[in-house]
């Protein structure tokens, strides 16, 4: 958070893995907040959140990943794959340490809620501030690579946002009861938070 | 642990500034402020309680203290990461130090006007059912303006203790700003958990209310501007709140007031900030004249992206000559040549 620019130089040395590091902390982070996450409902929903969190970020890294490295090759970047996939993995474990700074406030206002949708509408305001902020440190990394801003990165992070947004709606149910490991049912997830929004007897 | 220390906490004075910014020996700090906010805050709470019950005033007693470790406990992530983010360059644990002293603060002061409270409390009409509700609300809004000015005298400590750990006032102002909100939310949230404090004459002396946990803070703040002024209530708080961060958005970034070029640094000094910050010459990326004032771009060691500060200068050809002047003092203390700086910005 502080001194960013110490990362990319770390990762010139030979034999030091900072992709490996910021990773793990990704998966600390996701590790404390899907604990948070499932303290609403509890149950063996403490086991499962927490798993499905940490695979939900790394699918999500791992799906947008290329269209990161062509996006900003097209608009001009020279950076490696190594390095694209250190912007990214700078990015994701700053939006995991986002999470866990503000998962505090939002247990805090979980608990004067019973409603799993004004509960998930809050992680997803959290997952919002904390998305845009990774994406705007993925977007400074790229410019420091490469001398210069690099355009396509903003329009990548909106399409990363919407990626985090589908995978919480695929990886249902994180906030309510648990009733299987997941729901086979497709949907997108702007359906999905107007189906949450909905009372029961109007469905 | 000492009283001087003790009184140091109190005072702020110049060796707990240093203390501070020095990031050594900070944990006996925080005892003596966790010590010096139950200590104040218990007495003020139970002052509070004191009209109802003495039931009341203990857990009064117990709660108030309570609620402002509970914020210092659930927002101290957040605040670590914010001055992070905001390039504070401070350490986590002068960050915690920072905010759990501007706490400290706070509760000195309620506990010096515990004495004074519990003196009305007791001389106020003894509660009686739904004919001393007004009573009650009278002291309530008395117990919120004392809290509101002892929490302004905190934070202006507050400002005063930033300015001193970080450099440059206009990032000790947004930390300052960043903190007071996420604490102000979250402190407005337990205060409704961990109500009531003075206590409804109308109902059973609790610790707790039975439903504690149900609806918020801002739902109750809501629902009262609607019932004393309809829908135009949430109106109007809603376009106070938005004049506030006009306000508070418009001080954010104070514009230079002096400067002067020396050997190695450019020192400037903000308006209305308490110390002069430096940029090291070897920092500077850019200059630029925009407007007859002087941009210049830096860069701090280890940060990815670059500050700004304009310079003022009235005059253009004033304004070119300093360009010229900064220029080669920053060249000459080794500022890099950057690639692809757009625009009229002269690149070093």
């Amino acid at each position: 958070m502080q001194t960013p620019a110490d990362l990319l130089a770390e990762a010139n040395r030979a034999g030091k893995r900072p992709v490996v590091r910021l990773a793990a902390l990704s998966m600390g982070a996701m590790i404390v907040v899907g604990l948070v996450v499932a303290s609403f409902s509890g149950g063996s929903q403490m086991f499962v959140v927490p798993l499905k969190l940490c695979l939900g970020l790394t699918l999500c890294a791992l799906l947008c990943f290329p269209s990161l490295y062509v996006f900003s090759s097209v608009a001009g970047a020279g950076q490696s794959v190594r390095e694209t996939s250190l912007a990214l993995a700078m990015g994701v474990s700053l939006i995991g340490v986002l999470l866990v700074a503000l998962a505090p406030v939002t247990w805090l206002f979980s608990q004067s809620t019973d409603a799993p949708g004004v509960m998930g509408a809050l992680h997803v305001v959290a997952l919002v501030v904390s998305a845009t902020v990774g994406v705007r440190l993925m977007s400074k990394v790229m410019r420091a690579l490469n001398g210069r801003a690099i355009a396509g990165v903003r329009a990548w992070g909106l399409m990363f946002v919407v990626v985090m947004l589908q995978m919480t709606t695929t990886l249902r149910p994180l906030v309510g009861e648990f009733d299987g490991l997941w729901h086979t049912e497709r949907m997108f997830f702007l359906e999905h938070w107007a189906q949450a929004s909905t009372p029961v007897s109007r469905r | 642990m000492s009283r001087a220390l003790f009184r140091s906490v109190l005072s702020l004075d110049e060796n707990m500034l240093l203390r501070v910014a020095g990031g050594r020996g900070l944990v006996p700090v925080l005892m003596a402020s966790a010590g010096v906010l139950v200590l104040g805050c218990g007495a003020y709470g139970f002052a509070m309680g004191l009209w109802r019950s003495p039931l009341q005033a203990i857990s009064g007693a117990l709660k108030l203290p309570l609620m402002f470790l509970a914020t210092a406990a659930l927002t101290a992530a957040l605040d670590v990461v914010l001055s992070g983010l905001l390039r504070a360059r401070i350490a986590p644990v002068q960050a915690l130090t920072a905010s759990l002293l501007a706490m400290a603060i706070l509760g000195s002061i309620l506990g010096s006007l515990a004495p004074i409270a519990a003196f009305v409390s007791v001389q106020m009409t003894p509660p009686d059912g739904a004919l001393s509700t007004p009573t009650s609300h009278w002291l309530l809004t008395g117990h919120v303006l004392v809290l509101g000015a002892a929490g302004i005298i905190a934070v202006a400590r507050l400002r005063g203790l930033l300015d001193a750990l970080i450099a440059d006032a206009a990032v000790s102002r947004r930390v300052l700003w960043a903190w007071m909100l996420t604490h102000g939310i979250v402190g407005a949230q337990l205060s409704w958990v961990l109500r009531p404090f003075v206590g409804n004459p109308t109902l059973p002396v609790r610790v707790f209310r039975e439903r504690a946990w149900e609806g918020s803070f801002f739902e109750a703040v809501y629902d009262m501007t609607v019932a004393l002024m309809g829908l135009g209530g949430p109106i109007c708080v809603s376009l106070v709140l938005l004049g506030v961060v006009v306000v508070v958005m418009a001080h954010l970034d104070p514009p230079i007031e002096h400067f002067e070029l020396r050997t190695d640094v450019l020192a400037l000094r903000r308006k209305g900030a308490r110390a002069e910050f430096l940029i090291p010459l070897s920092g500077i990326r850019a200059v630029s004249v925009e407007l007859g004032r002087v941009r210049v771009d830096w860069q701090q060691p280890g940060d990815l992206e670059r500050s700004s500060v304009e310079l003022p200068r009235t005059d253009r050809s004033q304004a070119q000559a300093l360009l010229e002047q900064i220029a080669w003092a920053a060249r000459s203390a080794g500022g890099y040549r950057a690639p692809g700086v757009e625009g009229p910005a002269r690149s070093l």
